[in-house]
């Protein structure tokens, strides 16, 4: 019942008062001290990424140097060097370039598909429902990690590939979730008012339907990316994704795995890096969360 | 409340994180005195295997996989065996004599030797197994020469060769004898065994381990160790950390990093092996820019295989500079020497002859699954692109049977050899992995085999190499060594031969 009130309310909201939903949302996020850690430490990271270039030169990414190889942490080398005498700092550096770029990228492109697909879904119905969803039941009938390692084994190991095989994998998850979403929204007073009015599909979606499910779709979005990071990292890994001598850190931590025990440094440093990030997205996607939740207005 | 009650968890996880690290280290320092503490004998080993097995038929799948080999290494013998100074000995066959032409060898066989279930080798079985191992293709090399095979008595065995082949000797070592009787009863030796070795099978499971146990009627003098217990580990430093808690006794370093720290703590046996093994740089030679002899010579000439040796093999391996070195009949000191040394100037005088002068993109390196060879070729990748040219590495599984169906354009890639160039002829002479033909070369290998003559031989495959070395099909970067560790206590002879490293047979503890 209180849900359908409040919507309503939203309905009616002209544009100042949208700005000042995205004001109370800020103000309700800066209460939760976890995401405003979250928030920074992304900020950093993302600062970190774009410019990399000023903090450390890129050719010092794969610059190799057998003869200063595998030496712990030092002035001139912060995090140390590797097997191949390269900067750990500077590979870490650019790391953050690689795996914001995937999360970001399969992301976007996720919700881009999914949101389509499970609008779609939702606002015909009927056949167009049942054809998208059989579809994604076939898809996420196996295992997400297991469907992109067989996409990637299909189209050969490269960064694009490993996009593309994350996003698909991650595509059934948005559909369902963005569908069911809708469906909720679809049956509003306010949305049959439009059909009845004669509105054209496409802008009862996007004026009527989409913003009212919008807060749902940005938290979904965010916690995602963490896990989208996480996998692409798991990929790389075991080899199946970003291909040497690019600087991945979940393949900076396979390279290092089997100097774990004399040099540990060189497993910190990227590992320190996945962990923060994949928490740093956790940490705001359950702030937007509990910002975004109508139920818990103050 | 409830935060206090998540702090104290998590403060108790911590601690007993910090328990668990304290008692795997109290535990090592207990495990270490193991053998002497209980003042016993032990009668039993355990040994690392890297990779989970395939099948234990010594014939068929997985018959040329090297941890497969190691069992039936243990439970099959041959005819002969071929030690680490090149010699052929014999195991099951007592003498040999080979015909003047060349074309027939006459085995006379060891008598009263029993297989495991009981039944004594005859000829038959020899006969039989020949016939067996000659139905399947991964045996292929060393059968080929092979006419017909024929038990013409009870101890006395037959092969008669299609044409003369001078290395044929060692090539008997690859074809293990089977119980005919056993096989004939309907016995699958994928996952049972059946031979004449001074081990027998007790449990066999792919993916873990394999027990093993001394055959008492073996025909030689009974094993010293009883019991042999085989482990898959397939994390090369869980192995490490498994051996140094005395979880094993006998392994030897997948990640060759580990070795120093463990040969410096004089707490072990180690030994580092040399193998008949090359590491390489496959060149696709009918795809353009590759077919053009100079192209290949700049990028030999790009290749820097002491940084190679040093990043991809901690220094321990050696170079190389063709597809064998030394200790293959054939190769002499003189023309096992580098044609193409390290010089990026005469790399880009190379890269110019071939219409190359500013550099090109070379696409897609394929690189082969195994812990250094992307390591090389990532050195490779960093010279190249000093002279400008750029390639793109990529990770395959595929990578075997794609240089095997030409599909490529470079490569890692591993190959073995043996004790006689002769051998060196799939590598050489169409169709290989390096896409290579050169009929001069195909006639030389050709000669060199069907002659009798062993200096005759040795001149032949000079001529052999020295072309080769010209044409410069293909970029050999090194002879790895097998960095082998085992316990204080634990008396092991690991041998030259990549398949045959190591027997149970030979092991003893003091």
């Amino acid at each position: 019942m209180s849900t359908k009130r409040l919507t309503n309310k939203d309905v009616v909201s002209a544009k100042g008062k949208k700005k000042s939903k995205f004001k109370e949302t800020w103000r309700r996020m800066k209460k939760n001290k976890g995401s405003m850690i979250g928030l920074v430490i992304l900020i950093i990271f993302a600062l970190a990424a774009i410019f990399a270039n000023f903090i450390s030169p890129e050719e010092l990414v794969t610059a190799q140097d057998a003869k200063i190889r595998l030496q712990p942490p030092s002035s001139e080398h912060w995090f140390g060097t590797d097997a191949f005498g390269r900067d750990v700092f500077t590979r870490v550096l650019y790391g953050s370039r690689v795996s914001l770029t995937i999360g970001f990228v399969t992301a976007l492109f996720s919700l881009l598909i999914g949101g389509v697909l499970g609008a779609m879904a939702a606002f015909y119905g009927g056949q167009v429902d049942n054809v998208i969803m059989r579809c994604m039941d076939m898809l996420t009938s196996i295992p997400s990690t297991l469907l992109a390692l067989a996409i990637v084994a299909a189209l050969g190991a490269s960064m694009t590939n490993l996009l593309i095989a994350i996003t698909i994998s991650s595509i059934p998850g948005f559909v369902r979730l963005i569908r069911s979403v809708v469906l909720t929204v679809v049956e509003m007073d306010y949305v049959e008012a439009a059909r009845a009015c004669g509105t054209r599909d496409a802008r009862i979606i996007y004026k009527h339907i989409l913003p009212n499910a919008i807060g749902t779709i940005i938290i979904q979005t965010t916690s995602s990316i963490s896990g989208m990071i996480l996998q692409a990292s798991g990929m790389s890994y075991i080899g199946m994704g970003v291909q040497p001598p690019q600087p991945e850190w979940g393949y900076m931590l396979s390279e290092s795995r089997e100097f774990m025990r004399e040099y540990p440094y060189l497993m910190i440093f990227p590992g320190i890096c996945v962990i923060l990030t994949a928490l740093s997205f956790n940490l705001v996607g359950d702030g937007l969360r509990d910002a975004l939740d109508p139920r818990l207005k103050d | 409340m409830k935060k206090k009650l998540s702090l104290l968890l998590a403060m108790l996880l911590l601690v007993s994180v910090l328990a668990l690290g304290c008692s795997s280290d109290t535990g090592t320092a207990g495990n270490e005195g193991d053998g002497e503490t209980s003042g016993e004998k032990r009668d039993d080993v355990i040994i690392y295997v890297e990779n989970p097995w395939s099948s234990l038929d010594p014939h068929g799948t997985g018959a040329t996989t090297y941890v497969n080999m190691y069992l039936t290494n243990q439970m099959y013998e041959s005819l002969t065996y071929v030690n680490d100074a090149g010699e052929v000995t014999p195991v099951l066959a007592k003498d040999w004599t080979v015909s003047d032409d060349g074309l027939v060898y006459t085995f006379n066989l060891q008598e009263g030797v029993k297989f495991h279930n009981g039944e004594e080798m005859k000829a038959s079985d020899v006969a039989y197994s020949y016939e067996r191992a000659m139905g399947f293709p991964e045996l292929e090399t060393y059968y080929a020469p092979i006419a017909s095979v024929a038990a013409t008595g009870d101890y006395t065995f037959e092969i008669t060769l299609k044409y003369a082949f001078a290395p044929f000797l060692t090539y008997t070592e690859n074809i293990p004898v089977v119980s005919e009787k056993y096989v004939e009863e309907g016995n699958s030796l994928l996952d049972t065994a059946c031979g004449t070795g001074p081990y027998q099978l007790v449990d066999f499971d792919m993916n873990t381990e394999c027990n093993m146990t001394r055959f008492d009627d073996y025909w030689k003098e009974p094993a010293s160790i009883k019991d042999a217990k085989f482990k898959v580990i397939t994390e090369g430093t869980t192995a490490v950390v498994a051996f140094e808690s005395g979880e094993l006794d006998f392994i030897f370093c997948f990640n060759v990093s580990a070795f120093a720290p463990l040969e410096e703590s004089g707490k072990y046996n180690t030994m580092l092996g040399s193998t008949y093994h090359t590491a390489h740089i496959l060149m696709n030679n009918k795809v353009e820019p590759l077919d053009n002899v100079h192209m290949r010579r700049a990028l030999a000439h790009a290749t820097d295989r002491e940084t190679m040796i040093e990043i991809a093999y901690e220094g321990l391996a050696t170079p190389a500079y063709l597809m064998a070195n030394t200790s293959t009949f054939g190769v002499t000191e003189e023309n096992f020497v580098n044609a193409y040394p390290y010089d990026l100037d005469l790399a880009r005088e190379e890269l110019a002859a071939a219409g190359y002068p500013d550099g090109l993109d070379l696409g897609t390196m394929t690189i082969m699954g195994g812990t250094y060879h992307e390591k090389y070729a990532q050195v490779f990748q960093q010279s190249l692109s000093e002279i400008g040219v750029t390639i793109e590495l990529q990770a395959s599984e595929t990578a075997v049977a794609d240089a095997t169906a030409h599909d490529y354009t470079l490569c890692t890639m591993g190959n073995g050899f043996t004790s006689d160039f002769a051998y060196n002829s799939s590598h050489y002479v169409p169709d290989n992995m390096m896409n290579y033909d050169n009929p001069e070369v195909t006639a030389l290998f050709e000669e060199a085999a069907q002659e009798q003559d062993s200096d005759r031989r040795l001149e032949l495959y000079g001529q052999v190499i020295q072309i080769i070395q010209e044409d410069c099909p293909n970029i050999p970067i090194f002879n790895k060594q097998i960095p082998w560790v085992w316990a204080k206590d634990l008396n092991a002879t690991p041998h030259i031969n990549s398949g045959h490293p190591y027997y149970v047979y030979e092991m003893s503890w003091n």
